[in-house]
C-alpha cells in the first residue's frame, strides 16, 4: 500500500478508537495537554531560531509548559476510571487538589525565573 | 465525576442508617474496638520513642562542648560560620551578592555563587526566629548546635521511610540505629558546622517523599519530595547522588516489569519540579540542565514518557501499532541523532570525563594531585566499616535478603539505595556518611523480621510442636535469640558512645594530651597564633600558609589569606607550594610579587604533633610540581629515595623555605633528655641543619608549644 494510505488508515483507526473510549472530561484534559505541548515546541523553535539570550526566561517558560503538561497527564491518569485500582485512596477531589498545589509551585517558580 | 461521587455518597449514607436501626443490647464491644486501643498504645509508644531519640541524638553529640567549649571545629565549618555571620548581619541580598576580598588574595572569591547556601540559610532562619521570640542566642551557638538538632530530625524521617518500606517496628529500630550510628555522628557532632549536618536529613527526607509518592501515586507527595530536593540542592553537593539514584531506580523498575502509573506520576512530577528548583541555587545554575553528571534524569524521564505514550497508542491502535511504530521510529531516530550531533557540535552537551564525579565512578584513575591529597578522599579501609557501623555491617546483607524476598516497590528502593551507597562507601572514606542511614534501615529490617518471628515463638511456643517438651525447647531457643539481640543492642550503644567520645569529638583546633602525672594538658596553640595575627598585624596584612589553614585564618584572625580549603584555583595553590619548596631567595621573589606580609607554618616537632606541615610537605611539592616543572619530588628525597629531615636529608630539602621556617632556632632546643638538642619528636630524628640564619624573613611569633610559627617578610632595603 502507498505510504499515505498507510498513514491515513492509522490516523482513522486512532481517531475512531479515541472517540469511542475517551469520556468528555478526559478529552478536556487531552486538549489542555496538546496545548501545552504545542506551546513548548513553539518556545523551543523560538529558542533555536532567534537565540537563547535570557536563558533563564527560556527555561522558565519551557518548564512551565512541560510541567503543566506532566501534571495534566498525571491528573488524567488518576481520573481515568480504568486506573482506579492503581491509585487506591485518591479520590478525584484529592487529585485535583494535588494538581493545583503542583501548579502553584511550578508557576510561582517559573515566574521567578522569567525575571 | 457523577458516577464515582454518587457511589461514594451512597456507600457512606447506608451503613449509618443500618446501625441506628439495629442497635440492641447484644452489641458488645467488638474486637475492632480493642484493636483501636492497641493502636493508640502503639502511637503513644512511637511518640515516646521518637521523642527520646531526639534527646539521645542531641546529647550524644555534645562531648566536645562539655570537654572544651562551644567552638566551631575543623576547617570547613569556619568558613561556613563566616558566611553565616555575613548572612545574618548583612542580609540575604548581601549574602547572595557577596564578593569576598579577604581570601585568595589577588583574585578574591565570589562567595554568593560558589557556595551551597542551605546551611547558612537554615542557621539564619533559626537565629531570626529565636530573636523574634526574644531568645538572644548568639549566632555561634546556633551554628554549633545545629547539627545535633538535625540528628533528631534525621531519626524521624528514617522512621517514616522505613515504615513505608517495611513496617512501623522496623521503622522504630531504624530510627534508633541512625540516631547514634558513628558514621553519621562523625560529621554531625556539636561544633561540626558543615553541610553534611543538614544534608543527610535532606537526603532521607527526599527519599521519604519519593517512596510515599511511588506507593500512593499522589502528586502531593511528589511535590513534597521535589521541595525536599530543593532543600537538598541548597544544602550539599551530594545532591548529585539523588538525581542519579532516582532515575536508576525508575529505570530498574521499568526493566524488571514493575512499571505502573504511580511510578510515572511520582517520577515525572518530581523531575519537573525538582529540576526547576535545583536551578534556583546559583552555584548549580544551568549545570542542572547542561552538565553530563545530570543527564541520567532527563533520559529516564524521556524513557517514561515514551513508555506511557506507547501504552496509550497500544490501547487505541491495537494491531496497527506495529506499522505506526516502524514509521515513527525511523523518523524519530534520525531526528534524535541529528539533535544530539548538533548539541555536541555546538558544545551544548559537555562530555569531558574529569573531576571528582568521574573519580568516584573510576577510582583507579586518581591522577589529579589536589584531589588525591585529601585524606578523606582515600579509599575506605575495611576496618572503618566496622568502626563506623558496628554490627549493622553484618546485618545489612540480611536485610537486603529480606528485601529481595518481599519485593515491593519500597523494598526495591531500599535495595537500590543500599547497593549504590555501599559502592560509594567503598570508594571514599567520607562517603560512609551516605551509607550509614541505609545500613541502619536494612539492618533494622533484618532485626525486625527476626525478632518478630522469635518473639512470637517465645510467647506461645511454635504452633507445629504439639509435644510439650519441644514446645518448651522452641520457647527457650526463642528467648535465647531475643536475649542475644538485646545484648547486641547494648553492645551497639556502648560502641557508639565510646567511638563518639574517643574518635569523633575532637575539635581539631584544640588538642589534648595526658601529662606525666596524668593531668590533662591542653594545646590551644592554633587559636593563640590566629589571635596574635588578629591583634598584632595591620588590617590589610596578607598571610601566606598552606591551604589547610586558610578558612581558620580568615575566620579567626580576620586577615587576607592567599589560598584556602576551597581549592578552586590549582595554579594559585601550586604557586604557594612552589614558594614553600624553593630556596629563600626564590621564595622571597614570589612573596614580593604576591604582596605577602606574613607566613604561617604549623610545626609539631616540639610536642610530637604529627599533622604538621613537614609531614605534609610532599603534597605542596607534588602540587607545585604539577604546574611548575622545576619543582621535582625526587629532589627532596635523599639518594636512597627516603624522605628525611636529619643529616641524611637531601640538600634541596634542607635549603627549602619550609624546612627553614619550621626548624629556625630549633637546633637550640632540648626536647628530650635522652637526645641532643634539635630532636624532632615526630620524625624521631635530630634535624640535619641546626644553625642557619634567615635573611629575607624574620621570626614574628611562635606559640607556646612551637606549633604555630609566624614570620614577617622583610621589606627590601632602601637603596643608596
Amino acid at each position: 500500500m502507498a505510504p499515505q494510505a498507510d498513514a491515513r488508515s492509522i490516523f482513522v483507526a486512532f481517531k475512531k478508537s479515541y472517540d469511542e473510549k475517551t469520556s468528555p472530561r478526559l478529552k478536556i484534559c487531552d486538549a489542555f495537554i496538546t496545548f501545552f505541548l504545542l506551546n513548548a515546541l513553539l518556545l523551543f523553535a523560538y529558542c533555536v531560531l532567534v537565540g537563547s539570550f535570557p536563558f533563564n526566561a527560556y527555561l522558565g517558560g519551557l518548564f512551565a509548559n512541560l510541567g503543566m503538561l506532566i501534571f495534566t497527564v498525571s491528573l488524567r491518569m488518576q481520573a481515568a476510571p480504568a486506573n482506579t485500582p492503581q491509585f487506591q485512596g485518591i479520590s478525584i477531589e484529592n487529585s485535583f487538589c494535588d494538581y493545583s498545589l503542583c501548579a502553584v509551585l511550578l508557576l510561582f517558580t517559573s515566574v521567578h525565573f522569567m525575571g | 465525576m457523577q458516577k464515582r461521587g454518587k457511589k461514594e455518597k451512597d456507600e457512606v449514607v447506608k451503613p449509618k442508617v443500618e446501625k441506628t436501626v439495629n442497635l440492641t443490647l447484644d452489641d458488645l464491644p467488638d474486637p475492632s474496638e480493642l484493636k483501636m486501643k492497641e493502636s493508640t498504645l502503639q502511637i503513644m509508644i512511637i511518640f515516646l520513642v521518637l521523642g527520646m531519640l531526639y534527646i539521645v541524638a542531641f546529647c550524644l553529640r555534645l562531648f566536645s562542648v562539655l570537654r572544651y567549649e562551644s567552638i566551631i571545629h575543623e576547617f570547613d565549618p569556619h568558613f561556613n560560620f563566616r558566611a553565616t555571620k555575613t548572612l545574618v548581619y548583612d542580609g540575604v541580598e548581601a549574602f547572595y551578592n557577596w564578593f569576598d576580598t579577604l581570601v585568595w588574595y589577588p583574585l578574591g572569591r565570589w562567595v554568593g555563587h560558589t557556595v551551597y547556601p542551605g546551611l547558612m540559610l537554615t542557621s539564619g532562619a533559626i537565629y531570626h526566629t529565636l530573636h523574634f521570640f526574644h531568645f538572644p542566642i548568639d549566632i555561634r551557638n546556633v551554628c554549633v548546635f545545629l547539627a545535633p538538632l538535625f540528628a533528631g530530625n534525621t531519626a524521624l524521617v528514617t522512621y517514616i521511610l522505613t515504615k513505608d518500606c517495611w513496617d512501623s517496628g522496623a521503622g522504630l529500630i531504624a530510627a534508633a540505629f541512625v540516631a547514634i550510628v558513628p558514621g553519621y555522628i562523625s560529621r554531625s557532632v556539636a561544633g561540626s558546622y558543615d553541610n553534611e549536618a543538614i544534608a543527610i536529613f535532606a537526603i532521607i527526607n527526599t527519599f521519604m517523599g519519593f517512596v510515599k509518592s511511588v506507593k500512593t501515586g499522589s502528586m502531593k507527595w511528589a511535590a513534597y519530595s521535589a521541595v525536599a530536593y530543593c532543600y537538598m540542592v541548597h544544602a550539599w553537593g551530594g545532591y548529585i547522588y539523588i538525581i542519579n539514584l532516582l532515575p536508576v531506580y525508575v529505570y530498574g523498575m521499568v526493566l524488571i516489569g514493575r512499571y505502573s502509573h504511580r511510578l510515572y506520576v511520582a517520577y515525572s512530577t518530581f523531575y519537573v519540579l525538582g529540576t526547576l528548583f535545583s536551578l534556583l541555587v546559583p552555584f548549580v545554575g544551568f549545570a542542572a540542565v547542561f552538565s553530563n553528571t545530570h543527564m541520567a534524569a532527563p533520559i529516564v524521564f524521556a524513557l517514561l514518557q515514551f513508555h506511557n505514550i506507547m501504552g496509550f497508542l497500544r490501547m487505541h491502535l491495537g494491531d496497527k501499532l506495529a506499522l505506526f511504530f516502524k514509521k515513527m521510529v525511523s523518523f524519530l531516530a534520525s531526528g534524535a541523532i541529528a539533535i544530539f550531533a548538533a548539541c555536541l557540535a555546538l558544545g551544548v552537551v559537555d562530555i569531558t570525563k574529569t573531576g571528582r564525579f568521574f573519580y568516584m565512578l573510576n577510582p583507579a584513575a586518581n591522577t589529579i594531585p589536589i584531589i588525591a591529597s585529601i585524606s578523606e578522599h582515600q579509599a575506605t579501609p575495611w576496618s572503618s566499616f566496622f568502626f563506623d557501623l558496628s554490627f549493622l555491617v553484618l546485618l545489612m546483607p540480611v536485610g537486603m535478603y529480606f528485601c529481595f524476598r518481599e519485593w515491593t516497590d519500597g523494598a526495591i528502593f531500599l535495595l537500590t539505595y543500599g547497593i549504590t551507597a555501599t559502592y560509594f562507601g567503598c570508594v571514599m572514606t567520607r562517603l560512609i556518611l551516605v551509607l550509614a542511614p541505609v545500613a541502619c534501615m536494612l539492618a533494622a529490617i533484618a532485626v525486625s523480621r527476626t525478632l518478630s518471628l522469635f518473639m512470637r515463638d517465645a510467647q506461645r511456643g511454635s504452633k507445629q510442636d504439639r509435644n510439650a517438651v519441644s514446645n518448651a525447647a522452641s520457647k527457650t531457643v526463642a528467648w535465647c535469640v531475643t536475649m542475644l539481640f538485646g545484648f547486641l543492642f547494648l553492645f551497639y550503644v556502648v560502641h557508639c558512645t565510646w567511638i563518639t567520645s574517643e574518635a569523633y569529638s575532637s575539635p581539631s583546633i584544640i588538642l589534648q594530651a595526658n601529662g606525666a602525672n596524668g593531668q590533662r594538658v591542653i594545646f590551644d596553640d592554633y587559636r593563640e597564633g590566629y589571635f596574635w595575627l588578629q591583634t598584632n598585624t595591620a588590617e590589610d596584612a596578607k598571610i601566606m600558609s598552606w591551604w589547610d589553614y586558610g578558612y581558620q585564618m580568615a575566620s579567626m584572625s580576620n586577615r587576607t589569606t592567599l589560598v584556602d580549603n576551597n581549592t578552586w584555583n590549582n595554579t594559585h595553590i601550586a604557586t604557594v607550594g612552589r614558594c614553600l619548596a624553593s630556596s629563600e631567595e626564590d621564595c622571597y621573589r614570589i612573596m614580593k610579587k604576591l604582596d605577602v606580609d606574613y607566613v604561617l607554618v604549623v610545626f609539631g616537632g616540639f610536642i610530637g604533633y604529627s599533622s604538621d606541615d613537614i609531614n605534609k610537605f610532599l603534597w605542596p611539592i607534588r602540587i607545585g610540581g604539577s604546574v611548575y616543572p622545576m619543582i621535582k619530588e625526587k629532589d627532596y628525597l635523599n639518594d636512597h629515595g627516603e624522605y628525611r629531615v636529619d643529616a641524611g636529608a637531601s640538600k634541596r630539602m634542607m635549603n627549602s623555605m619550609m624546612y627553614k621556617m619550621c626548624y629556625h632556632r630549633f637546633g637550640e632546643v632540648q626536647t628530650s633528655y635522652q637526645h641532643p638538642t634539635g630532636f624532632d619528636r615526630v620524625r624521631n630524628a635530630v634535624i640535619g641543619r641546626k644553625d642557619f640564619k634567615l635573611s629575607k624573613i624574620q621570626e614574628a611569633f611562635t606559640t607556646e608549644h612551637w606549633m604555630v610559627r609566624i614570620y614577617r617578610v622583610k621589606k627590601e632595603p632602601n637603596r643608596g
